[in-house]
């Protein structure tokens, strides 16, 4: 029997044996937990760490790969990768985000080197009519972060040499989205569909929090509890946000819902980091589950599981960041496989989601 | 013993008996190098720029291989040191190279005499702690079988001292210690009354503070750094054990003609970790006097009015006051992602008021060290960063291999191999740095698992004579060297264009084979030898052949 067939029967047994367990099967581990068709959609350019790789509710992927001695941002597509090219004189180009109109931003690099500090950097969008370089909020950088399907594009621009502000544009032009008082730094890293959008913005004290525009309006989201710092990397269609803060024991992933910021807890050892989350409250991220080695998680209904136990066991890939989750249950990852480079996986549920969107959601 | 092994054996003795012959009796008799501290000076360029025997046109299989090697009692993370024309009491002048190992042993060999299997002399400065104990991530794996003499030791010729911290244990479980050593070159006698136990408390509230105070814990604390020696002065830095806490980073000078304690710096006295790794690069120090180093994981008040210094460069003066830092403008990424800023050793770029260093972010950043930068939120100020390691690979871009630095008739290079890529070479144009490679390597640094730790490395160079620039690395074989013992392979390259192989240790295996890789260690060049370390318990010393040595 096929491993994922396995786990299709094993859930099958559950849902049969649950009303005889009763409370027994609260303790029951992730028997509820899907598992999942492994898509290989190649091999990443792995510009810095954290390379961010975009999914659409339709399954999509934005991503970079390398073109030559330079990366380019890429478009997956039902089993086909397009290279976006470049922009003519920035010979890089790195994806960050995509809507669901296969609108696809991210910053490109005037350096041969995609990141150079000796050279600039332009936020791009990618449409139907080509790649455009946008402007700037008067400084020499820019990078769009996050696209809704509206087209409204958020992300990070220099204002002077020394000042960087969260931007948004639902155009050509960028609009300061402001900072915390007395604070000198934001950046919006993502933007729900009603344009809200999500990111970070330093206090007074040089002290970074994750913040939330609602309505263009910042709000401090706060951090953990004994924490100081915290970054909110995602925002779904409820308004809820997700990313990472301090914590008494080190940095965890959060999820914030409902002016509550909850601790998601980590797989083995901190720290760990959430960087999406879908309409569900699903979120993906990585932890450490070693001194050394970070596995990417799934967080769902209270529970965090390593998505590599989510997969078949004889796959041969170790999933060690989860980068994006839709709507429709797939996740994209970073993953390797031994004496392999980076590759991005497409994980598939192989049943369909027992929630529906909205549902409610234990904490 | 098989046949074949018997061969093996009889061709090594009657090599080694040659080779005593033709090279242990005719030690180079011009001005001789020495290289007494790790990466061979305290900028850490990692240059030998007085080679006179190996050249480009010498260094191949035909010429160039293993001459001998020579037994100790244990892994030798610490870079062997050499100092020529040693007296020896009873033994006249040698040439010497000082070997200190896990087992806290400490051993002088002659350097150049195949035959001289014997030490010159030998000490044994306590039982070391086994690895394997408990950790913030279960059993250390980190470290295999035992923990002694981690720290490469720092020679001073004008006293012909050797310092040396071991790391010893009065019984299971402990308690442990780690003490200062200063050990005759010609004699391996405790001078100086030594040792000395290490330990320091400063004010603070950090994590594990007591009552205000912090105290080093030798439980805790990790003396990962290489001992650095200046002006008359020797400075121990630490770490930790897999990031057990509480531990901080700590540097704490003494006074190297009494051992007292003269100075102490805590990188996180208000908060946690911060700790001091770099991959066993020592402190830096600058043309400037001042101190340099690099910061892992923790906390990193000092941006806001705070005295924590987490992934961070560090300037301090010669007393260990703080004078400036750089923080990168993502250090909470760093924190969050586990990318410690501090997984190597910082470069100081001889003759400029510049250094230079990364990570686990595979991105290097020059720095003025008039003005470091600090932390800006709004961009990094700093002099240059780029992208150096993996831009056109996947995997782990993390640097553990301090850059290295040569100037020679092509021009000045810095050079790095980080984990999962190429071993690179970026031209310096006595400002900034090609951000696209001049040259790299034909092949990648093993991808297995987690590609650890990387290429670790040395030049040699006659001056800036053409053709005579060799950059040396020492790389896992073909595993992941992060928990495991792997066989290793050293690599010789044209300094000048890296795609140019010169040797390795596997061309002819069943002569040159390194054995297991000294995880961390990049080779020792001095007078015609090159000496690299092990975890095979031996020294392994290569050179030119008798044929070629003629």
């Amino acid at each position: 029997m096929h491993i994922s067939q396995i786990y299709h029967h094993r859930r099958l047994l559950f849902a049969l044996a649950t009303p005889l367990l009763g409370v027994t099967s609260l303790l029951t581990p992730t028997l509820a937990a899907p598992s999942y068709h492994i898509t290989d959609l190649g091999r990443l350019a792995d510009v810095t760490e954290g390379a961010a790789i975009g999914l659409s509710n339709s399954g999509d992927v934005a991503l970079t790969v390398m073109a030559g001695s330079h990366a380019h941002a890429a478009y997956w597509r039902q089993g086909r990768l397009k290279d976006l090219g470049q922009v003519s004189g920035y010979p890089n180009s790195i994806a960050f985000a995509l809507n669901e109109h296969h609108v696809v931003v991210g910053w490109t690099s005037a350096g041969d080197n995609p990141v150079d500090s000796m050279a600039a950097t332009r936020a791009f969008v990618r449409d139907a009519r080509g790649m455009r370089i946008l402007g700037t909020l008067g400084g020499r950088d820019s990078r769009a972060l996050g696209v809704n399907n509206a087209g409204r594009i958020v992300g990070v621009s220099n204002v002077d040499a020394h000042t960087r502000h969260a931007f948004v544009a639902d155009g050509a032009t960028l609009k300061d989205l402001g900072v915390l008082p007395g604070g000198r730094f934001s950046a919006a890293y993502a933007v729900n569909a009603a344009g809200d959008a999500a990111g970070v913005a330093d206090t007074p004290l040089h002290i970074n929090h994750p913040v939330i525009w609602r309505h263009g309006k910042i709000q401090d989201l706060g951090t953990l509890p004994g924490g100081g710092s915290g970054s909110a990397l995602a925002i779904n269609a409820r308004g809820d946000a997700a990313g990472y803060s301090e914590a008494e024991d080190g940095i965890h992933a959060f999820l914030y819902r409902q002016g509550r910021m909850t601790d998601l807890g980590v797989l083995r050892y901190d720290p760990s980091m959430a960087n999406s989350l879908n309409d569900r409250d699903e979120v993906v991220g990585s932890s450490n589950v070693s001194a050394h080695g970070r596995h990417a998680f799934l967080w769902r209904n209270g529970r965090m599981d390593d998505l590599n136990d989510l997969i078949p066991q004889d796959s041969g890939w170790t999933l060690s960041e989860g980068c994006a989750i839709n709507n429709a249950g797939q996740i994209v990852c970073i993953a390797s496989s031994k004496g392999e480079p980076n590759h991005a996986l497409l994980l598939t549920p192989t049943v369909n989601r027992p929630l529906p969107l909205g549902g409610k959601i234990k904490g | 013993m098989s046949p074949q092994r018997i061969a093996a054996s009889i061709h090594f003795w009657i090599t080694a008996a040659v080779s005593s012959m033709l090279l242990g009796a005719a030690a180079p008799v011009w001005s001789q190098v020495s290289v007494l501290t790790h990466h061979n000076d305290n900028l850490r360029t990692g240059t030998n720029s007085g080679e006179k025997i190996l050249s480009t046109k010498n260094v191949n299989v035909n010429t160039f291989g293993k001459i001998f090697t020579r037994s100790v009692d244990g892994q030798i993370y610490a870079q062997p040191l050499y100092v020529p024309k040693v007296s020896i009491p009873d033994h006249g002048k040698h040439n010497v190279v000082y070997v200190a190992t896990m087992h806290d042993s400490v051993y002088a060999f002659d350097a150049d005499d195949p035959a001289a299997s014997e030490p010159l002399w030998h000490v044994n400065l306590g039982t070391p702690r086994p690895s394997g104990f408990d950790t913030r991530y279960g059993p250390l794996r980190d470290i295999r079988g035992e923990i002694g003499i981690l720290p490469t030791p720092v020679i001073d010729p004008k006293t012909k001292t050797i310092y040396v911290a071991a790391y010893t244990q009065d019984g299971a479980p402990g308690p442990y210690h780690w003490k200062l050593h200063a050990l005759d070159i010609t004699t391996g006698s405790e001078k100086f009354s030594g040792p000395i136990e290490i330990g320091a408390t400063i004010p603070g509230t950090g994590d594990g503070n007591v009552g205000g105070v912090l105290t080093f814990n030798p439980t805790l604390q990790n003396l990962r750094p290489a001992l650095t020696l200046a002006a008359g002065v020797v400075y121990v830095a630490s770490a930790s054990f897999a990031d057990t806490n509480p531990y901080h980073g700590w540097v704490i000078g003494y006074d190297a003609s009494s051992l007292a304690q003269v100075s102490v710096f805590n990188t996180s006295p208000d908060g946690d970790e911060a700790g001091l790794w770099m991959a066993g690069e020592g402190m830096t120090v600058g043309s400037d006097g001042n101190l340099y180093c690099l910061t892992g994981n923790g906390a990193s008040t000092i941006r806001s009015g705070g005295a924590s210094y987490g992934e961070a460069f560090v300037k301090l003066s010669p007393k260990l006051l703080p004078l400036d830092y750089f923080m990168p403008s993502n250090a909470d990424a760093l924190n969050a992602g586990d990318t410690d800023l501090g997984a190597a050793g910082v470069l100081a770029i001889p003759g400029k008021k510049l250094v230079i260093s990364g990570g686990k972010e595979g991105i290097l950043y020059l720095l003025n060290t008039n003005k470091m930068g600090k932390y800006n939120a709004g961009g990094d100020d700093v002099v240059q960063e780029w992208q150096a390691i993996n831009t056109s690979q996947s995997g782990s871009h993390h640097v553990h291999g301090t850059p290295i630095y040569y100037s020679g008739a092509s021009g000045a290079h810095l050079y790095v191999w980080g984990e999962n890529d190429y071993l690179r070479a970026f031209s310096f144009n006595g400002d900034t740095f090609n951000t696209t490679a001049s040259s790299k390597s034909t092949m990648l640094a093993p991808q297995i698992n987690s590609g650890m730790p990387g290429g670790f490395l040395s030049i040699s160079a006659n001056g800036g004579a053409a053709g005579t620039a060799i950059v040396w690395a020492s790389t896992p074989y073909e595993a992941d060297a992060q928990h495991d013992t792997v066989t290793g392979i050293l690599r010789a390259f044209d300094a000048n264009d890296l795609s140019k192989e010169l040797w390795n240790s596997s061309q002819n295996a069943e002569r040159d084979a390194i054995g297991n890789l000294a995880k961390y260690n990049p080779p020792t060049v001095a007078n015609g030898k090159v000496y690299a370390a092990t975890f095979s318990n031996a020294l392994v010393v290569y050179g030119l052949l008798p044929a070629a040595a003629k």
